[in-house]
């Protein structure tokens, strides 16, 4: 009984660990941060091309959405991606500080500091590759923001000029999420 | 009661130097209508009388004195000034100056008409009935080049001196007509923007970031 309750757990921490499915503080802040990254270029539309807010709701409103929704799911994908060769480079340290907290205790057998060890992992390498899949993402796509709407397309209108910045920079960020080098 | 004047009558005794005195002021114009109606009295009444024709010119002349002493000559002029000229080359072709000079005469007198002496070309101020004592110069150049940058000093004059250099035949008379005032119009100078637009540092700056990203993102996945 006690072997197939610590198999079962053992297959959840498996799964946990190659699934693509985020937690939900995971989810809250991918979503959080593709809205206000999405956001931020309203104001470079707004102030610079001189797209008034009145005017212009409906395309930003719809540029908004459109960029938060695959900003959020470039998030999670470069997440899945990361997650397995960041838990494979802090091995080794998560390892080493387990090592110290079980070398006082003596009662800890094998399994149970195993057991630990995989948990940390999965921690420590689920969230360094959460923030920095928001990091390279919102770097890339502001990149490609600026290179399109100020250089690319600035002879343009300014409808056709923030939709298809907006557009292209987060088709470009989606692509390269799923990348794996 | 005074018979009706006549005008060859009047031009008799009225001296040449009242012509120029100009007669919207009160005070100028109760001390011509004084004259006029005396030199008629005189000539009507005492015409015949060499002695009283000749002390009455006297008086006459004395009143000229005291009328072109209470004229308008502006003592002691203060100048203010506002300038305002083109900054920006991207955007245009041509620069354009405008100077507002305000005059402060101590005596509580203003000029009637100002002349500016810009860059050789004497032209007449601008005024305007609601600002009294201000002045308005107007400079267009067809070139950025042709507005001089910096300080430019732009001599003023008024009626009498304008008079004089209107007179003055050869160079060495025109130097010596001793100007009104003098201004300077200041002009900073037109500006052709940043050699770098900040659209390209944003880009610079932004990339540098993404390249850092993507080096660890590299060395991470290697």
């Amino acid at each position: 009984m006690s072997n197939q309750r610590s198999t079962s757990r053992d297959e959840d921490l498996l799964l946990q660990d190659f699934s693509r499915n985020v937690t939900t503080k995971s989810r809250a802040l991918f979503s959080g941060n593709a809205a206000v990254v999405s956001a931020i270029p309203l104001w470079l539309f707004w102030r610079i091309h001189q797209m008034d807010f009145s005017s212009y709701f409906i395309h930003f409103i719809l540029g908004t959405i459109v960029s938060t929704y695959f900003l959020n799911l470039a998030y999670q994908n470069m997440k899945f991606i990361l997650k397995h060769k960041i838990a494979q480079k802090r091995e080794e340290a998560v390892n080493r500080e387990i090592s110290k907290i079980f070398a006082s205790d003596k009662s800890a057998n094998k399994k149970d500091k195993d057991d630990r060890v995989l948990t940390r992992k999965n921690e420590v390498a689920d969230f360094e590759a959460t923030t920095f899949s928001i990091f390279y993402n919102n770097a890339f796509y502001l990149v490609c923001l600026l290179v399109l709407s100020f250089f690319v397309l600035k002879n343009f209108s300014p409808t056709v000029n923030y939709l298809f910045s907006v557009a292209l920079s987060t088709a470009m960020v989606f692509l390269f999420s799923t990348g794996q080098k | 009661m005074l018979k009706k004047i006549k005008i060859s009558h009047l031009k008799q005794v009225i001296s040449p130097s009242i012509v120029h005195i100009h007669v919207d002021q009160s005070l100028n114009a109760k001390l011509l209508s004084i004259y006029i109606y005396t030199s008629a009295v005189v000539s009507l009444i005492g015409g015949s009388d060499r002695h009283l024709y000749k002390m009455f010119r006297v008086v006459l002349a004395a009143l000229t004195i005291i009328a072109l002493v209470n004229g308008e000559t502006c003592e002691s002029p203060e100048f203010k000034v506002v300038s305002h000229s083109t900054r920006d080359a991207r955007l245009t072709a041509e620069s354009a100056a405008q100077l507002e000079i305000t005059v402060k005469c101590k005596n509580g007198k203003q000029p009637g008409t100002l002349y500016a002496d810009i860059n050789g070309q004497v032209i007449p101020c601008a005024q305007t009935p609601t600002a009294p004592g201000k002045y308005f110069i107007g400079v267009a150049a067809n070139t950025h080049k042709e507005l001089a940058s910096g300080r430019t000093k732009i001599k003023l004059y008024d009626d009498d001196s304008y008079s004089a250099l209107r007179k003055a035949r050869t160079e060495d008379a025109t130097k010596a007509v001793k100007p009104f005032g003098q201004v300077e119009l200041n002009h900073p100078g037109v500006s052709y923007g940043p050699w770098l637009p900040s659209e390209f540092f944003a880009v610079c700056t932004f990339g540098l970031v993404w390249w850092a990203a993507y080096r660890e993102r590299s060395k991470i996945l290697g």
